[in-house]
């Protein structure tokens, strides 16, 4: 009935959009590509580079860094939001001002909450004053410029995204599901490990993906939060550097491409784990 | 259901989390408040001894606060027009029509909100600044909509496809135009789609700070790049006078998240993506 | 678990704040019984069957089975999967991320069942709904008929000592319907258990039931066999439901009882009509109208297209206006106006000659007809 040629008025609409992403984003990723290969303005193809990236004790104690930061970061959200959109699954109460707090964090953008968070984790902010009011520690140490802080802020950030994404796959089950489950003899936890959770699978695999990416790439709070040229070098901060100033774009392209080949590594790792754990959940729909 | 007053396992997490995550997002917002209007605040002392406006005049002395806030308002109102002269078109495209190739494209117009922005940020940059655009307004507007189209077609594609494709048809018996049909129907009947998708670029590219950072120069900071930079400058700096700047970010993003919810929400894109998958 | 031998529900009441969407609602259900609630969407029939679920608790009233109390609207409360009841839901509520094997095999597995008594029963069911073949399939792969045989096996499996139906034919298409109609009965009846099955469609409601519950805004109606609520209804309401379409104020004439046999004399916008109905077939009725069918009290005279005929008869003759006329194959639908405020719509023989706007001549059988209580239900 459809058809799927391209008609004058398909492109007149769509391409715009597609031009303009191709020349600012497709091709800045194949220049860069480009310039990984090569060193200097010389065009002769080399993996120099890339031998250098992998030999280089600083670049791999940044990957090494990177990760640590990370992947703690992402599981910490996952595992803390499952149980709470599995609890908001239908509905809550305020749940509209519950969700404004929540996204206020994201509105406002990882730098004022990085700035907020130097006077309110320092060493005389209110959160140390209070624990040590409390009795938790004796001596106030402040968690930031270290890696504490980035943890932190990143998971600031990255809670109520992984959050919303989680809530989006809850409420996507149908609640029959869960009726059907307790009616044929489930406890609630069965109901939770054997209907809910296998259900909530694929939205967790998507949080975790965009959860990871974004903390991987982690670069504005490691440098106002962390010590970024050491224990917090990231990198992110690393191909930054080396792009403005050591104005070596060749290698700052290589350490982004490394960053983004090791991102789809993680993220590949993790559907493998999946599909060994849950062999033929693959056709789940919604409801 | 059943045992509502029992409070279950997912229910003590709910309310745990939820309350340490906003009781330290509030402290955190209301220290930065203080601190800006305290004059002194002594070590390990709850409050600051007294309370004036020193660092807002000191803020103003090193800040052209005039020229950050027009170059932030400038650099948004561009993005956001041109994102949505880009954007619309092509949803509407997405939404309703079928052509060779459209899953590929689909998945360009995915990527820049998926891939965080560092990644082809700094790219990006570097071609920016091979072509002389980079520290430019325009620099800065075109890395600003990289994300911005993207996100706006997210927005406003489920709003066109809840338009039935009989109102197309009907409007085209009736004798409508092609533009007609845009400006007469669809339009109208997306609008709030589109405001929404407006609000939200726009409390979007206010606090997007990575890209702008990569490619502005001295004359086109935004006000987060300031911000970034105050901390993060070699010089000297008061955090005081940091945090009052960083209390006229904050007022000005969060009066625009405000009217924004109001239009819809800002997570919504995110189910979104999931769906997409 | 055990087979009860009666479900008995004692001034169940059920609210949501304000909101009171079921009223002392009072019903015993018999060991092997097939009982329908039948209303219209709002009626509450849901809400019963989920309080009888566990789904949901009770405001106030009790339920229980036999001796033991499973919801007393407080501190008794046996929930849903420790009452060993099966249910089927209208969008059959599979899991969509197991096969059909296990799905079914779901309700033995979580109750720790070895393996190959799972098996063993799962075989057994999937045998009974016609499902051979299909064990390995995703609930996405079936059609619509066979999900809901999967819906049925699951539930039927962990051997329910009542099964819920909440409209589980209404996603099917006229055809099938029918077809699942006669094989839930089948099951039904090899499962020898009680079943409730919620509907708002009349004729499913009477061709599955052995007790059917009419019920309307919270409140049963009428509780009675098909035949009792399809002959007999006890008023406006049930009879409208039935299909009694012609409904007119009256007024009663004259009452006479011979042989066990009352004939009323009614009169109807000016028509006389005699009705004939055995003494004590419709208690609800009679007791309505207090026991005693007094001269001039105002009733409601019902009748059913299918009753009348065209022509002239010993009793009970009218000339209708014709307003118009639908073909339906087996009969013909006639609409017209007899007097002004009393429509009548027949049945008669499709071969009928009728004029439009012309008149015919229509007639009714005397025990064809039924005497209504004009006391309004609420």
């Amino acid at each position: 009935m459809k058809n799927r040629g391209w008609s004058l008025e398909t492109a007149a609409m769509v391409l715009p959009a597609v031009l303009f992403l191709i020349v600012v984003f497709i091709y800045p990723f194949i220049y860069a590509l480009k310039m990984s290969f090569t060193i200097g303005d010389e065009g002769t193809v080399t993996f120099a580079n890339y031998i250098r990236f992998f030999q280089d004790s600083v670049e791999m104690k940044t990957v090494w860094n990177t990760l640590v930061i990370s992947v703690p970061v992402t599981i910490l959200t996952i595992v803390l939001a499952v149980p709470i959109a599995y609890y908001m699954r239908n509905g809550i109460r305020h749940e509209k001002l519950v969700t404004f707090f929540l996204m206020i964090p994201m509105t406002l953008g990882v730098v004022l909450i990085a700035e907020g968070m130097i006077t309110y984790f320092g060493r005389n902010g209110w959160l140390m004053l209070i624990l040590e009011r409390l009795g938790f520690i004796h001596e106030r140490t402040g968690l930031i410029h270290n890696y504490w802080g980035v943890v932190i802020s990143l998971f600031i950030q990255s809670f109520p995204m992984g959050l919303t994404i989680l809530i989006g796959y809850t409420r996507g089950i149908h609640p029959s599901l869960e009726r059907a489950s307790r009616m044929l003899g489930a406890t609630k936890s069965q109901t939770f490990w054997k209907v809910i959770f296998p259900l909530m699978m694929p939205g967790i695999l998507i949080a975790f993906c965009l959860n990871f990416t974004s903390a991987f790439s982690v670069f504005t709070s490691a440098i106002m939060l962390g010590q970024a040229t050491s224990t917090t070098r990231v990198m992110a901060y690393s191909a930054y550097i080396t792009a403005y100033e050591y104005f070596d774009y060749n290698f700052s392209s290589t350490i982004c491409i490394m960053m983004v080949i090791i991102q789809f590594i993680l993220i590949g790792i993790v559907f493998a784990l999946r599909n060994k754990l849950y062999k033929g959940a693959s056709s789940v729909g919604k409801g | 259901m059943s045992n509502q007053k029992k409070l279950s396992f997912s229910g003590i997490i709910f309310y745990v989390v939820n309350v340490i995550y906003m009781l330290n997002v509030f402290g955190i917002l209301l220290s930065v408040l203080v601190n800006a209007f305290g004059i002194q605040w002594p070590n390990g002392a709850w409050l600051p001894d007294e309370f004036g406006l020193k660092w807002w005049e000191y803020c103003a002395s090193h800040h052209d606060l005039k020229q950050l806030l027009f170059m932030t308002m400038l650099v948004t109102v561009i993005t956001v027009i041109l994102s949505v002269l880009l954007a619309y078109p092509a949803a509407f495209i997405m939404a309703k029509r079928d052509f060779v190739g459209k899953r590929l494209i689909n998945g360009l117009f995915l990527l820049p909100v998926i891939i965080p922005p560092i990644c082809y940020g700094l790219p990006l940059a570097t071609v920016l600044y091979k072509v002389n655009l980079a520290t430019t307004l325009a620099g800065v507007v075109i890395a600003n909509m990289v994300p911005t189209v993207s996100y706006m077609i997210l927005v406003i594609l489920p709003f066109i496809e809840q338009v039935g494709d009989n109102v197309e048809s009907a409007s085209r018996m009736l004798g409508a135009s092609r533009l007609q049909y845009f400006t007469r129907i669809l339009i109208p009947l997306t609008f709030p789609g589109l405001m929404s998708a407006i609000m939200l670029s726009i409390v979007r590219v206010i606090s997007m700070f990575e890209l702008t950072f990569l490619v502005s120069g001295a004359k086109t900071q935004t006000l987060v790049v300031a911000l970034f930079a105050d901390v993060n400058a070699p010089g000297y700096r008061p955090i005081q006078m940091i945090d009052a700047l960083a209390v006229i970010f904050f007022i000005v993003t969060v009066i625009l998240f405000m009217i924004s919810m109001k239009f819809g929400s800002p997570t919504s894109v995110y189910s979104q993506i999931g769906n997409e998958k | 678990m055990k087979v009860f031998n009666q479900l008995i529900m004692k001034d169940m009441c059920k609210s949501f704040g304000n909101l009171h969407v079921l009223k002392d609602f009072n019903l015993t259900i018999n060991r092997g019984e097939f009982v329908t609630f039948l209303g219209p969407s709002g009626c509450g029939k849901s809400t019963a069957l989920n309080c009888i679920s566990g789904l949901l608790n009770i405001t106030s009233g009790v339920i229980q089975v036999d001796d033991e109390v499973l919801d007393n609207g407080g501190k008794v409360f046996v929930s849903p999967e420790k009452r060993g009841f099966g249910i089927i839901f209208q969008n059959y509520a599979l899991f969509p991320h197991m096969t059909v094997f296990d799905n079914i095999a779901f309700s033995l597995s979580v109750a720790h069942r070895p393996k190959d008594e799972i098996q063993k029963k799962v075989s057994e069911v999937i045998r009974m709904v016609h499902l051979e073949g299909q064990e390995n399939k995703f609930p996405s792969q079936l059609s619509g008929g066979q999900q809901q045989r999967v819906a049925i096996a699951r539930s039927v499996v962990m051997e329910p000592r009542l099964l819920l139906l909440d409209e589980p034919l209404s996603n099917l298409d006229t055809k099938l319907r029918t077809e699942m109609r006669y094989e839930l009965k089948q099951i039904h009846n090899q499962l020898e258990r009680a079943s409730i099955y919620v509907t708002h469609d009349q004729s499913e409601a009477l061709a599955l039931s052995d007790k059917i519950v009419i019920m309307k805004l919270g409140k049963v109606q009428q509780i009675g066999t098909p035949k009792q609520v399809f002959l007999f209804p006890a008023n406006r309401f049930v009879a409208d439901f039935m299909g009694y379409k012609n409904i007119w104020n009256a007024k009663i004439i004259a009452v006479e009882e011979t042989d066990g046999i009352r004939k009323i004399q009614v009169e109807s916008y000016g028509i006389s009509f005699v009705v004939h109905s055995t003494i004590g077939e419709n208690k609800i009725v009679e007791e309505a109208l207090l026991g005693s069918f007094q001269k001039g009290t105002d009733v409601l005279l019902a009748s059913r297209p299918d009753d009348i005929s065209a022509g002239i008869g010993q009793f009970n003759n009218m000339t209708a206006i014709v307003e118009g006329t639908e073909y339906l194959g087996t009969s013909m639908q006639v609409t017209g106006m007899v007097r002004d405020g009393m429509p009548i719509q027949a049945r008669i023989e499709p071969e009928t000659l009728v004029a439009a706007k012309g008149t015919i001549s229509l007639t009714i059988p005397p025990d064809k007809l039924i005497v209504l209580p004009k006391v309004e239900e609420e």
